[in-house]
C-alpha cells in the first residue's frame, strides 16, 4: 500500500462518517447535473428526475460499489462487525458471561498445564553450554539395568585425576540440617557441593565466591553459599549477606555468597537452601554409622552419596568417555559408565517415565476441558436459535452474503475467546497458588519450580484463544451456513418448524459434552480409588491418629546420653497428657539394601527390597496397635547384654522361613562395632506389616529392643492419638519446646497423611479431573436442560393439537425424555471409548484399581444419566400442559 | 445503443487522467466529456466512474475539491497532480505498446 493510499484510508477511518456525507454529496450533485441537462433538453422535471435516477442504476448499490472499492474497506467491515457483534453480547450478557467464564477456565487450565510442563520437561537448567555437562552413572551389574548416580567417594577423585573430563565436580544432598541465622534453628535443605562445583556449571554467583580449594577439606571453618530463594526468605534479601555468621548444624559458618536466581541445583525433586563444601559432610551431618569417605578401618560400609558432574571437551565424544571411565580401575569400579546429559538427570530416573506419562494425562484432561469450553461458548451462542435464526434469513434476504454472516458468528466467538483469555491470566496465576500444593511424579516439588505469569502464559493463552475462536467458528460457522431463507422466515412466524438444523447441532454438542465429563469424572473416581486403597493398607488398625515424627539431637549437640535424657523426660510429659493415648520411641537403625546379603543360620541370603532395622522399645507394639502373631513379644529380660532377639514384620517372616515359622531363625548381626564379633539375633516372634510406603507392599522390618543397639541421640516418636491427632501433634510439638527451644523435630504426621503424601500425583490428578469433570458434567447438566426445553418448544403446537385431540401425559411430554435419553446414551458410549482410550494414560498413576473398572464407569454414568434425566424432566412436563388456544392465539 | 462498448478493463483511470489533464472537472463532466469524445462509443456507468475517481484520489493522481459548477450546484472537482501526470505519461507510453503490439499481429497474421 503506498502512502499516499495509506494517508486517506488513515483520514478516512479517522472521519468516517465525512468520508459518507462527501461521498452522498458527490452522488447527489452528479444526479443533479443529470437532471439539470435533461430539463435544458425540454423534458419536463419530474419526468427528467425518473430518467436520471433509471440511468444512474440505483444510488445506493453505486455508493456500496465505491464503499467496497476503499482502501481498507475490509477494516470498515471489522468495524462494523466488532461493534455489532459487542452490541449483540451485550444484549445478553447472562450468556456472554457464562461463554466467557467456560473458556476463562479451559484457557486458563492449559495455560498453566502449559506452564508447568515446559518448567519440568523443556526449560533447561541455567548453566553454561548444558550440552557438554553429564553426570556420570554407572551399572555396577551387568545383570541389573539400574543406573546408578550416587557413588562411594573413591570414585570421585579417581575419575577427577583421570582427566577423561574437562573439569569434573561433585555434590552430595537432600540432607536437612538445622540452620540459625539470627533467630532460632530451623531445618535447611543442604547440598554439598566441591569447590569447583559453580565454575564447572558455569554458574556466576549472585553475590560473593563460590569455594576455595582450602575451604572444602575436612575439618576446614564452614563456609556456606546460599541459594537465591533461601536468601530471600531467610535473610530478606540481605544485600550485605556476604561475610555474615550463621550457626549450621551447631557450627559457626560465614556466608561467603548467594547463587543466582533461578538455579536450583541440578535436580527438579531438591531444591537446596544452602550449598556447603563437600568434604564438610562428615563434620554437619551427624550419622555416626555413616561412612562418608569410605574410610577402610571402620566397619560400615561407605556411603555412596557423591554424584559426579563432569564437562567434556567441545566436540569429544561421549561413548568414548564411558569408554575411558570403565578402563579406570576395573576391579574396583567395575561395570559399565553411563553419562547422561544435566538436562535430562533434572528429573528423577525413577520419575522419567512416571512424568511422561503424567504429562500425557495432563494434556488429555486439559484438551478436553478446552474442548467442553468451546463447545459450551458455541452452544450458547446458538441457545437463542430461533431469534438468531430469523435475523440471519432477515439479512440474507436483504442481500448480505452468507460468508458475513459466517464471519459475524465468528467475531462474536473470537471476542468471547479473547475475552476469555484476558481473564484466564489471573485464573491461571490462581491455579498456580493450588497446584504448589502437590508433588509432581518423583517428588518434583511445584512450589519450587517458582512458577510465574511470564510470557510464555500469556503466549499459551493467546494460543488457547484461537483454538477456541477455531472451534466455535467451525460450529456456529456450520450453523450460520445452513440457515434456509424461507424457513427462517416461516418458523418466525410460529408455524410448524423445522429447526432440525440447530437441534442437530445441539445434538451433537450434548453427545461431545456427555462423553468428555464422563471419561473425566471416571478419571478422578479412579484416582479416588487408588487413594482409598492405599489408606486401606493397613487393616486392622487405625493409622489415622498414629502420629510418627523424627527428632535428631545429634546436630543440636547432645550425647546419646543427654538425648536418652532428653526423650525419658519428653515420654514423661507426653503420657500424662489427655490428647495422647500412647507413645513409644523408635529408632531407624538402617538396614541391608536388597544388592547385599544377610546371613540367616549361616547361610548367606539376598532380599527382593531392603530389610530395615528398627529399635523398639516395649511400648511400640501396644502403640500401634500390632498383636503378635507368632512366638513372643520382647520382655524386660531383652535388655542390652542379653542374648539379642529380634521380631520380624509378616512379609519377612514368610521370606526367611519359606513360608514356614520363623521364630527361632538365627540372623548374623551385618553391622557391628570395631572390638567385637558379629552377634547372632534370634527371631522370637512375628508381627503385622506396617505398611508406611505404597512403594513397599511388603515391608521387610527387623525390630529390635532399643537397648541391645548402639546408642543414638535420635529417635522416632510414635504416639497413637486420644481422639484428634492434630492436637496430639501440637501437644508433642509444645512439650519439645518446652525441653529445649532450639530443637525442630521434622513433621509429625499420621500414617495417613504419610501414605496420601506419597500419593500427591494421584491427589492431583483427582482434584483435577474431579474439578474439571465437575465443570463438565455441569455445562452437561446445562446443555442437557437447553436442548429438552428447545425440544419441548419447537413442537408445542403438535403438542396442543395432539392434547386437544386427546393424548395425554407421558404420551405428549416423553418424546423430551426418550430424546434425552437417546443422547445421553450415545454420550456415555462414546464417553466409554474416550476413557478407553485413555486408561493407557492414566494406568500408571492407579493404585490397586484397573482402568476401565467397572464399578466406578457405571456409578458416573449413571451420575451424568441420572442428572441430565432431572433436568429434562421439567421441560417434559411444561411440554404436557399446553393449552391449544393459547398456542393458536399466538399464532 | 448497440455500438457502446463498456470501457476496457484498466483503460479507465488513462482516459479520466487525460480528460482532467487539460482542466479540473467533476465527475459528470468527466463523464460527458468521455461520451463526446468516443461519440458514444464508451458507455462509463457511475457504478464504475465513482470506483475509479476514488482510486485515482486514493493514489494520489488527482486532488478533489469542492466547487461550483457551470450551472451553480456544488460539485467535486478534480485535478490533477504532479504524481497524476507521471501516472498518465506512463500509462500512455503502455497504452501504445499494446496497440502497436496489437495492430502488429492483426496486420501480420
Amino acid at each position: 500500500m503506498g502512502w499516499a493510499r495509506f494517508r486517506s484510508m488513515l483520514r478516512r477511518l479517522l472521519r468516517a462518517r465525512s468520508a459518507e456525507q462527501a461521498l452522498d454529496d458527490e452522488v447527489q450533485s452528479y444526479l443533479q447535473h443529470e437532471i439539470d441537462a435533461r430539463i435544458r433538453s425540454g423534458i419536463a422535471p419530474q419526468e427528467a428526475r425518473r430518467e436520471a435516477l433509471v440511468e444512474f442504476g440505483g444510488v445506493e448499490q453505486v455508493k456500496e460499489v465505491v464503499r467496497e472499492a476503499r482502501t481498507g474497506a475490509w477494516l470498515d467491515h471489522l468495524r462494523q462487525d466488532v461493534g455489532y457483534a459487542i452490541r449483540r453480547l451485550a444484549r445478553r450478557p447472562r450468556t456472554a458471561i457464562a461463554s466467557i467464564t467456560a473458556l476463562a477456565c479451559g484457557i486458563a487450565a492449559a495455560a498453566a498445564t502449559w506452564s508447568l510442563l515446559t518448567a519440568v520437561l523443556l526449560r533447561p537448567l541455567p548453566v553454561r553450554t548444558p550440552e557438554n555437562l553429564f553426570i556420570v552413572g554407572r551399572r555396577p551389574v551387568v545383570s541389573d539395568p539400574t543406573v546408578r548416580d550416587s557413588h562411594i567417594y573413591p570414585l570421585y577423585p579417581a575419575v577427577r585425576d583421570s582427566g577423561i573430563f574437562e573439569a569434573l565436580a561433585a555434590g552430595g544432598g537432600g540432607y536437612s540440617v538445622p540452620v540459625a541465622a539470627a533467630s532460632l534453628p530451623t531445618p535447611g535443605m543442604a547440598y554439598f557441593a566441591s569447590h569447583d562445583f559453580f565454575s564447572t556449571l558455569g554458574v556466576r554467583l549472585a553475590l560473593g565466591r563460590e569455594f576455595r580449594p582450602e575451604d572444602d577439606r575436612r575439618g576446614a571453618r564452614l563456609v556456606v553459599v546460599l541459594s537465591d530463594r533461601y536468601w530471600r526468605q531467610a535473610f530478606l534479601a540481605d544485600p550485605n549477606v556476604v561475610g555474615r555468621e550463621i550457626i549450621v548444624s551447631g557450627r559457626r559458618a560465614t556466608v561467603v555468597g548467594v547463587a543466582p536466581r533461578g538455579f536450583r541445583g541440578l535436580s527438579l525433586a531438591e531444591a537446596p537452601d544452602l550449598y556447603l563444601p563437600l568434604h564438610a559432610i562428615a563434620d554437619v551431618v551427624e550419622i555416626p554409622v555413616n561412612n562418608f569417605f569410605a574410610v577402610a578401618n571402620t566397619r560400615s560400609s561407605p556411603v555412596a552419596w557423591i554424584t559426579l558432574i563432569g564437562r567434556l571437551r567441545d566436540g569429544s565424544d561421549k561413548a568414548q568417555a564411558e569408554a575411558r571411565l570403565a578402563n579406570l580401575a576395573p576391579d574396583q569400579f567395575g561395570g559399565t559408565f553411563v553419562l547422561t546429559n544435566v538436562n535430562r538427570a533434572a528429573i528423577p530416573e525413577a520419575a522419567r517415565a512416571g512424568m511422561a506419562q503424567f504429562t500425557r494425562l495432563l494434556a488429555f484432561t486439559v484438551g478436553l476441558l478446552l474442548l467442553i469450553a468451546c463447545l459450551t461458548a458455541a452452544m450458547l451462542l446458538l441457545i437463542q436459535t430461533e431469534v438468531r435464526r430469523g435475523e440471519f434469513a432477515m439479512r440474507l434476504a436483504l442481500g448480505a452474503p452468507r460468508a458475513r454472516i459466517a464471519r459475524g458468528v465468528v467475531i462474536e466467538g473470537a471476542l468471547l475467546s479473547v475475552a476469555g483469555a484476558i481473564l484466564a491470566v489471573p485464573a491461571t496465576q490462581w491455579l498456580f497458588a493450588g497446584i504448589q500444593l502437590f508433588e509432581a511424579p518423583g517428588g518434583v516439588r511445584i512450589d519450587l519450580l517458582e512458577l510465574s505469569i511470564d510470557e510464555s502464559v500469556l503466549l499459551a493463552a493467546a494460543g488457547g484463544a484461537v483454538v477456541a475462536t477455531l472451534v466455535i467458528a467451525v460450529v456456529a460457522g456450520m450453523f450460520a451456513f445452513s440457515v434456509n431463507v424461507q424457513d427462517a422466515l416461516r418458523g418466525r412466524t410460529g408455524f410448524a418448524t423445522q429447526r432440525l438444523t440447530a437441534s442437530r447441532t445441539r445434538s451433537m454438542l450434548v453427545i461431545g459434552q456427555v462423553a468428555a465429563s464422563l471419561t473425566l469424572l471416571a478419571g478422578a473416581g479412579l484416582l479416588g480409588r487408588s487413594l482409598i486403597a492405599a489408606l486401606s493398607l493397613n487393616p486392622g488398625y487405625d493409622t489415622s491418629r498414629l502420629v510418627t515424627g523424627g527428632v535428631a539431637l545429634g546436630p543440636y549437640g547432645y550425647s546419646p546420653e543427654q538425648a536418652a535424657g532428653f526423650f525419658g523426660e519428653l515420654r514423661q510429659r507426653l503420657s500424662n497428657n489427655p490428647s495422647i493415648r500412647s507413645i513409644s520411641m523408635t529408632l531407624f537403625r538402617g538396614g541391608m539394601a536388597p544388592s547385599g546379603k544377610l546371613v540367616i543360620d549361616g547361610v548367606p541370603r539376598q532380599f527382593p527390597s531392603m530389610v530395615t532395622f528398627t529399635g523398639v522399645d516395649q511400648h511400640y507394639f501396644s502403640t500401634v496397635g500390632l498383636p503378635i502373631r507368632a512366638g513372643r513379644g520382647f520382655t524386660s529380660y531383652d535388655r542390652a547384654g542379653a542374648p539379642r532377639v529380634t521380631i520380624v514384620s509378616e512379609s519377612f517372616g514368610r521370606l526367611l522361613s519359606d513360608g514356614g515359622n520363623p521364630v527361632g531363625r538365627r540372623i548374623t548381626e551385618p553391622i557391628y562395632p570395631i572390638g567385637r564379633p558379629a552377634d547372632v539375633i534370634e527371631v522370637i516372634g512375628v508381627v503385622p506389616d506396617v505398611i508406611t510406603s505404597i512403594r513397599t507392599l511388603e515391608p521387610l522390618v527387623m525390630y529390635m529392643p532399643l537397648e541391645q543397639l548402639p546408642a543414638s541421640s535420635s529417635r522416632i516418636v510414635v504416639l497413637r492419638a486420644s481422639s484428634d491427632s492434630a492436637s496430639a501433634v501440637r501437644e508433642t510439638m509444645s512439650a519439645i519446646k518446652q525441653l529445649d527451644p532450639a530443637v525442630t523435630p521434622q513433621p509429625l504426621l499420621t500414617i495417613d497423611e504419610r501414605l496420601v503424601q506419597q500419593m500427591s500425583p494421584q491427589r492431583f490428578g483427582m482434584v483435577m479431573l474431579g474439578g474439571l469433570g465437575s465443570v463438565a458434567a455441569l455445562l452437561t447438566v446445562l446443555g442437557a436442560y437447553v436442548l429438552a426445553e428447545s425440544l419441548a418448544t419447537s413442537r408445542r403446537r403438535e403438542i396442543s393439537i395432539r392434547a386437544a385431540l386427546g393424548g395425554t401425559g407421558w404420551r405428549l411430554g416423553g418424546f423430551v425424555l426418550i430424546e434425552t435419553i437417546r443422547l445421553v446414551g450415545v454420550g456415555l458410549a462414546l464417553g466409554l471409548v474416550l476413557a478407553w482410550m485413555g486408561s493407557n494414560t492414566i494406568r500408571a498413576f492407579l493404585f490397586q484399581v484397573q482402568p476401565l473398572d467397572a464399578t466406578t464407569l457405571a456409578v458416573v454414568s449413571a451420575l451424568i444419566f441420572t442428572a441430565a434425566l432431572a433436568v429434562s424432566l421439567g421441560p417434559a412436563i411444561t411440554a404436557t400442559r399446553v393449552d391449544l388456544a393459547r398456542v393458536l392465539r399466538e399464532e | 445503443m448497440n455500438n457502446r462498448k463498456d470501457v476496457l478493463q484498466g483503460t479507465l483511470d488513462l482516459l479520466i487522467l487525460r480528460v482532467i489533464s487539460r482542466e479540473p472537472m467533476h465527475g459528470w463532466g468527466i463523464m460527458q466529456r468521455l461520451r463526446n469524445l468516443t461519440e458514444d462509443v464508451f458507455q462509463v456507468t457511475p457504478g464504475s466512474l465513482f470506483p475509479a475517481l476514488q482510486r485515482i484520489e486514493e493514489n494520489g493522481w488527482a486532488l478533489g475539491e469542492w466547487g461550483v459548477s457551470e450551472n451553480n450546484r456544488r460539485a467535486k472537482y478534480y485535478s490533477i497532480t504532479k504524481a497524476g501526470r507521471k501516472q498518465l505519461a506512463r500509462e500512455e507510453q503502455d497504452w501504445k505498446l499494446i496497440t502497436t503490439a496489437v495492430s502488429k499481429v492483426l496486420e501480420g497474421a
